[in-house]
């Protein structure tokens, strides 16, 4: 019993190690070719370590100088991502908030009508509406703005829900309190709510940094102008189909373009697999 | 420092009637106890007059002034939770802190407000501390000093001490009570507990589905229930009702009918080995409970279903055998008509 | 839904709500609105001038060939990569569950692809699979397997397969460990006093108390495989060779931006929308009753 003990222990941490290694291969393998001449990596002679061109690459993909695309640096691109993806983010969240708590500390009259026509926006993801709604977007003056790159991606109804359900389990005596003290619902609100609400931004913030940096369909149709481009666009923009993707830079590009999101993910793991779980309850 | 007046109050919700024709008036700095069992509407009462319900018919009359259409900061009311109710992201300074930044009063006012209260509550070290790092106690006494910085007219308490253990319910007891008599602030306090209601009260109003049954001083109800509900809800264990038929022959009083209910308290029932005379009533024992220093006898009266609790002395009392008799005082007797049977 | 307490304010929650469904209006329902419209319409080819022509967008979507085989690679593709992401992450999640040392640098890992844009993903596989310079294109060739999804309409399928999959891992996988972490220890106890071997164990215990996850994430998976494989599809074979990798939303794509055809693209536009009300309802109708054990 004991050397089953040990074999499966043993089986367990193989497969374990085997699947992962799958799973990382891709983004080790991109930090590989980053690393390589254009030269070796067009004959196929690129192994599993890393190889000697680290510095020049990313000094080349890196130096402002320098344009990866024409007409844009990489810093301008990753700017445009991160206004995009800071806009997005506070955005959703900022109106999110304030239609849960107008659904569960208020009653009004249509507030079930209301309430369901949130819920039906959850049935309609931007990829089935994607047409008119860039048609919508060029008849207000969106294109090339940093507006119409964020404001149609931010009323979707997750973020709501989310909140909706955190509030529920507020006690009713906290608001009970709070106005025997004297707070009306907009002090309730900026005073107790929002401030008990801190892990629920947090989790949603990783899950909302990701969706708005990793957006593709969208910004590929409101941006016309190479400079409001986002790097995800770009990236895809670098490989050329007749074959003179300088494919070194590409890869170093893509490892830069996937940092920030690792990053958030990685450095907020509790709190994003919480709000992950909890959102979907 | 108010008198409160409740005038025909009736709640209902969904159709369903919470309180019926509540009527009370309550002078200034006087404890009153709302006693009952659960939903009886004890609460519901407590948050009309806290304003954070809206009465259905009736009014409220706190001092002079009409509050019942008041919004709850304006009637000059603190509140005490049963489960403190305490924000938990603010420390313990702020959360008494929190209605006088509201209110607009002055830092320095403040300080001293939060000083004074921190200081009759023996709070001083846990100040800056968050809710979550105190104990249940510790946690009521903030609750406390929120209520108290108000300086309202009347305070409100809602079974506070239900979420504490015995001992330190006891030890709290005495702690509110010290601090009503300093402050000589009317108060209204829920519980379902009747010790508490007989120890902290000056009158008691007893609630059963939403009616007044009695309102009286603890002793009143203890010594003159006005129904069985009364004097089955007073007193621990309860008073023992008997069908006046089943005893009429035993016991010698005019007042008693064949239709009426008897009722007699455990602790004023004698038992004996032997008839002592035509008064003794046969009964069959069942069972025993020592307590320390008092037992309980269970049993049932002989040839009946009547069961029969007494409480009785241990050290006096051996019980050798089942056939023992039971007996009363005519004093100790009350007497009620069969409909007040509404148990 | 509605809390015991609530404050009385009449004008204030509408003007909470209002943004939300403002733009919730301008971008959600109008468009949606005007692809209903346009689907019962007809442009040509200048856009000057439209005709209204009832359903004639739909019955030709429905005879249109290439529609078809959309539905076909769709189908294909969504029960592929369901299967996998399911089985897989089940496995992943199962062994973290277990193992007794690491644990959260197994989590750490299997969740980087989750933070990996589509696009992205698209680029790196299709880096690793590419037929002259791909890393494993040129294992594939040693073993004379002749790689080349440019042409050959299975391969592509399987890159479009193999990429989804490994970004979908991770969701899966999260979802997975949280609810095998959530059930009840004693369960497990009672049934090893049972007798029940680990195999028993998982077969007849594990496997039915998380039915209600696996129901979840069939349907998100679901949900991703139509609508969050776009960036995946544009970057590795752009919907071919031919439309052999093009699934619904990318032909609403092709239709309605680089064809033209408005009406068409509304017209399959309106059918995906009738299809995910469908699968919300049932989400919310099955899901919310929790299967309870």
């Amino acid at each position: 019993m004991f050397n089953n003990f040990k074999i499966s222990c043993f089986l367990t941490n193989f497969i374990l190690i085997f699947g992962t290694i799958i799973i990382i291969f891709p983004i080790y393998f991109c930090f590989i070719a980053s690393t390589e001449s254009i030269q070796n990596i067009l004959h196929g002679k690129i192994g599993l370590i890393p190889g000697t061109q680290l510095f020049e690459n990313y000094l080349e993909i890196l130096n402002p100088e320098k344009n990866i695309l024409p007409g844009i640096s990489i810093w301008k691109l990753l700017l445009n991502s991160l206004i995009t993806t800071v806009l997005i983010t506070i955005g959703k969240t900022v109106i999110s908030i304030l239609s849960a708590y107008s659904v569960v500390y208020f009653d009004f009259p249509f507030k079930k009508t209301l309430f369901f026509l949130i819920f039906i926006t959850l049935m309609l993801p931007i990829e089935v509406r994607i047409v008119p709604t860039f048609q919508m977007a060029s008849n207000l003056n969106l294109l090339d703005s940093y507006e119409g790159l964020s404001i149609p991606l931010i009323a979707s109804a997750t973020a709501t829900f989310l909140f909706r359900q955190f509030f529920m389990t507020i006690p009713d005596e906290l608001c009970e309190a709070a106005k025997i003290d004297g707070a009306g619902p907009l002090h309730f609100f900026w005073d107790i709510v929002f401030p008990l609400s801190r892990t629920t931004i947090a989790a949603l913030f990783v899950i909302l940094f990701i969706y708005g940096w990793n957006q593709y369909l969208w910004p590929l149709l409101i941006t016309t102008k190479q400079s409001m481009n986002t790097i995800i666009i770009a990236l895809t923009q670098m490989i050329s189909p007749d074959g003179a993707t300088p494919w070194e830079k590409v890869m170093g590009v893509a490892i830069i373009a996937m940092l920030p999101p690792i990053f958030v993910v990685v450095f907020m793991q509790k709190l994003f697999v919480k709000g992950l779980i909890d959102s979907e309850k | 420092m108010a008198i409160v007046t409740l005038k025909n109050l009736k709640k209902f919700y969904n159709n369903q009637q919470i309180l019926n024709n509540i009527n009370l008036q309550i002078s200034d700095g006087e404890f009153i106890v709302i006693l009952g069992p659960s939903g009886c509407g004890k609460s519901t009462l407590l948050r009309l007059v806290a304003g954070l319900e809206a009465v259905s018919k009736g009014e409220i009359f706190i001092g002079e002034k009409n509050v019942t259409n008041i919004e709850p900061k304006d009637r000059k009311i603190a509140m005490v939770f049963q489960n403190y109710a305490l924000y938990p992201h603010m420390t313990v300074f702020n959360n008494i802190a929190y209605g006088l930044k509201l209110q607009k009063v002055s830092k320095s006012e403040i300080i001293k407000k939060v000083k004074f209260a921190s200081e009759i509550l023996q709070l001083n070290e846990f100040l800056q501390r968050k809710p979550s790092q105190l104990s249940g106690g510790q946690r009521q006494r903030v609750a406390m000093g929120r209520a108290i910085v108000r300086d309202p007219n009347v305070f409100l308490f809602d079974e506070p001490l239900s979420n504490l253990d015995a001992k330190l319910r006891t030890q709290m007891r005495f702690e509110i009570k010290n601090i009503q008599k300093k402050f000589n602030t009317t108060s209204i306090y829920v519980t379902h507990d009747q010790i508490e209601a007989m120890t902290l009260a000056d009158r008691i109003v007893l609630l059963n589905k939403g009616n007044i049954e009695q309102i009286g001083t603890p002793i009143e109800l203890y010594t003159k229930p006005a129904s069985t509900f009364v004097g089955g809800f007073i007193g621990n264990p309860p008073m023992n009702f008997i069908p006046g038929e089943a005893i009429l022959s035993y016991i010698d009083f005019n007042k008693c009918h064949k239709t009426s209910i008897v009722g007699i308290r455990p602790e004023n029932i004698k038992i004996s080995h032997d008839a002592v005379d035509k008064k003794s009533i046969p009964f069959k024992f069942e069972m025993l409970e020592v307590i320390g220093h008092e037992s309980l006898v269970y049993g049932k009266i002989e040839n009946s279903n009547i069961s029969i609790i007494v409480k009785t002395n241990t050290i006096n009392n051996v019980f050798n055998s089942r056939k023992l008799y039971i007996s009363f005082k005519n004093e100790d007797i009350h007497i009620f008509k069969k409909e007040d049977n509404t148990n | 839904m509605q809390k015991r307490v609530i404050f009385n304010s009449k004008l204030l929650p509408y003007l909470l709500i209002s943004p939300q469904i403002l733009i919730s209006s301008v971008f959600f329902f109008w468009p949606a609105i005007l692809a209903i419209w346009q689907s019962f319409l007809k442009e040509d080819a200048f856009g000057l001038s439209t005709e209204f022509i009832w359903f004639q967008n739909y019955l030709d979507i429905f005879f249109d060939n290439n529609y078809l085989s959309s539905i076909f690679v769709t189908i294909i593709f969504s029960f592929f990569v369901t299967l996998i992401c399911l089985t897989a992450s089940l496995i992943l999640a199962s062994l973290v569950y277990k193992v007794n040392f690491g644990k959260i640098i197994y989590q750490t890992l299997i969740i980087c692809p989750y933070a990996v844009a589509p696009a992205i993903t698209g680029v790196l596989w299709f880096f690793l699979f590419n037929p002259s310079i791909g890393f494993v294109s040129n294992i594939l060739q040693k073993i004379n397997i002749l790689w080349d999804p440019n042409l050959n309409e299975n391969h592509a399928l399987i890159l479009i397969i193999v990429a989804a999959s490994w970004k979908q891992i991770s969701y899966n996988f999260l979802f997975y460990l949280a609810s095998l972490q959530s059930i009840p220890k004693s369960l497990l106890e009672a049934a090893a006093i049972d007798g029940a071997s680990s195999f028993r164990k998982f077969i007849d215990i594990i496997i039915p108390i998380i039915s209600p996850t696996t129901f979840f994430l069939l349907i998100m998976n679901l949900i991703y495989t139509f609508f969050d494989t776009f960036g995946i599809i544009f970057t590795t074979t752009q919907g071919g060779p031919g439309y052999s990798t093009t699934n619904l939303v990318y032909k609403v794509y092709v239709d309605g931006i680089i064809n033209l055809n408005l009406g068409s693209s509304a017209a399959q536009s309106v059918i995906l929308m009738i299809f995910v009300s469908l699968i919300t309802l049932i989400h919310f109708k099955f899901v919310e009753k929790k299967v309870h054990y």
